[in-house]
């Protein structure tokens, strides 16, 4: 619901609803290189120290004056799962929230990778079916035109059939 | 028979419907069974998927995905490996079998078809399939669903004959029988891209999977126990329906079909605890986790049937049963536990199928096993003689 809010939004020339409205501009919205740039400002400053934090927008003149976090080392979305578009400076380890830790490789990617390996150009799979036609084909052919002498079934006299069943 | 003709007149096997009532008790019974699946069904389209379903926002998925979709198909592929196994390999033995086979698969592949649209959310965008400009193509489940279409087609050309021979047309059935080989070959391509579409869904889920139940080996397991599964699919429905229709049993082919699954079971086996090995996560099969007991539950059944058809013993009738039953069991599991007990999608989140997501599988096989019975009564699709009865038995 609110990605379809936020996508009505940006076609007017406005953006994510959540960092319009967040009041502390704990949520800003932007282009990941200047989100990258401001995390690198606030890492920049001492903890304790004051500066101004943007409301809304990245960059934004609505800004408020506060107290610079201790932050953690890792800028938690910039690597996990690929990295993503959503950057998280935190000031506690994500561990400690119960947050899973996160492999760097993005199984989508993976899955992408191996898809397109698998079915590049449809060449393995035709290839594949173009083997298994001309099998069938060659098994078809000699026995077409008399049904009798072509194959006899192979397991009548097999000798394991007696006095097994109960 | 159908395109497997040629051979068939070999082998002298014909196929005949084999008549009777419609009603019995039996089908009664299944026939209620479906009258609530239909109930379930029409509460399911009126008030959504939530008013019938424990599916959550963890869980997006469930019993209808897993057992019919998964399963099914996978059972379901026992008519495309028959086929293969007949008609590529040429091997006259298995004949008997094929039509049962291929008409289980049928219904299996139409069975997950239909669960599939009660599960989509937006079933009336199902139609978005049909249109390539809508295709996501890296996609692995638009893939499957892909899969299942194309494979359900072909299979319906290939009981196709089938019909034709019930209402007389040789001549269509003779051109038919010209080009099936085309369709004999393309199934297994389908058959097999579909299984092993489902080895890679699993890479998707990355970190969300167990571990245990990840895979490196893509295709080769979810292959490996399709095929056994397939292979004892069939196994089970000649013994059942020998029993059932007081036929005599194909023990001997069946017996052969079950070597076949043996050997497969054992590649299955040694790629399982290879793959494990190779990605490390061996140590993890020793620790008290749910995972790691189903883990070894599951196994042992994979191991079971290895032991339950050596030697002489492993062909008698009740031996190549109880093995079937295992094996097939062991390949559903497989699949549960994969995507249903493995499955963490965050702390937090429960899923448990509800009596209507049961009601509605329970029905589906209801529906398949009231069509297959419909179908070998009506069409010409069991043997009509046993091959094996007069030399084989004592």
């Amino acid at each position: 619901m609110s990605v379809r809010r936020t996508a009505l939004h940006l076609g007017k020339g406005r953006y994510a609803a959540c960092a319009e409205v967040c009041p502390t501009g704990a949520t800003l919205f932007g282009p990941v290189a200047l989100l990258e740039k401001e995390i690198e400002r606030r890492r920049s400053l001492a903890p304790g120290a004051k500066t101004t934090f943007p409301r809304g927008r990245v960059g934004s003149a609505d800004s408020y004056e506060g107290i610079v976090g201790k932050y953690v080392e890792h800028t938690y979305g910039s690597t996990e799962i690929g990295g993503t578009q959503v950057l998280h400076l935190s000031g506690v380890p994500f561990e400690l929230l119960g947050k899973p830790a996160l492999p760097d490789v993005s199984p989508a990617a993976r899955s992408e990778t191996l898809q397109r390996a698998i079915y590049n150009h449809l060449i393995a799979p035709l290839g594949f079916f173009g083997v298994l036609a001309l099998v069938a084909w060659r098994h078809m052919r000699p026995a077409e035109p008399v049904a009798a002498p072509g194959a006899p079934p192979p397991d009548r006299d097999d000798g394991r059939g007696s006095g097994g069943e109960p | 028979m159908s395109a497997f003709s040629v051979t068939h007149e070999a082998a002298a096997i014909e196929t005949a419907p084999i008549g009777g009532r419609l009603v019995t008790r039996f089908t009664a019974v299944l026939g209620l069974i479906v009258g609530l699946f239909a109930v379930v069904v029409a509460v399911r389209f009126a008030r959504g998927i939530g008013a019938v379903t424990n599916l959550n926002d963890g869980y997006p998925w469930g019993l209808w995905i897993v057992y019919d979709d998964f399963i099914g198909t996978a059972l379901g592929a026992s008519g495309f490996i028959v086929a293969f196994v007949t008609y590529i390999l040429n091997r006259g033995a298995y004949h008997p079998m094929v039509r049962p086979a291929l008409m289980t698969a049928l219904f299996g592949y139409i069975m997950a078809s239909l669960s599939v649209f009660f599960d989509i959310g937006r079933y009336w965008n199902a139609w978005h399939l049909f249109l390539p400009r809508y295709a996501q193509i890296d996609s692995v489940l638009w893939q499957v669903a892909m899969c299942i279409m194309v494979a359900t087609a072909i299979l319906l050309v290939e009981v196709l004959p089938v019909v034709l021979e019930r209402f007389g047309k040789h001549g269509l059935r003779r051109k038919l029988d010209r080009v099936m080989f085309l369709f004999i070959a393309f199934g297994v391509v389908v058959a097999v891209m579909q299984q092993s579409a489902f080895g890679t869904l699993l890479v998707i889920f990355g970190p969300q999977i167990d571990p245990i139940y990840q895979i490196d080996l893509l295709p080769i397991l979810y292959l490996t126990s399709t095929i056994g599964m397939g292979l004892a699919a069939v196994t089970l429905e000649g013994s059942l329906s020998a029993l059932a229709l007081r036929r005599p049993l194909e023990r001997e082919l069946l017996g052969r079909l079950m070597k076949v699954g043996q050997a497969i079971l054992a590649i299955f086996l040694v790629a399982r605890f290879a793959d494990l090995a190779v990605r490390g996560v061996l140590p993890r099969v020793f620790q008290p986790t749910t995972v790691a007991i189903v883990f070894w539950i599951e196994s042992a059944l994979f191991a079971a049937p290895l032991v339950l058809l050596l030697g002489k013993a492993g062909q008698r009738a009740g031996r190549l049963f109880v093995a079937a039953m295992t094996m097939a069991i062991a390949g559903m599991m497989y699949r549960f536990d994969a995507y249903l007990v493995a499955y963490h999608t965050g702390p937090g989140w429960h899923y448990f199928p509800s009596l209507g997501e049961m009601a509605i599988t329970v029905g589906l096989i209801a529906l398949e096993i009231l069509a297959f019975i419909l179908v070998i009564r009506l069409l010409p699709v069991l043997p009509r003689r046993h091959p094996s009865s007069g030399a084989g038995r004592s």
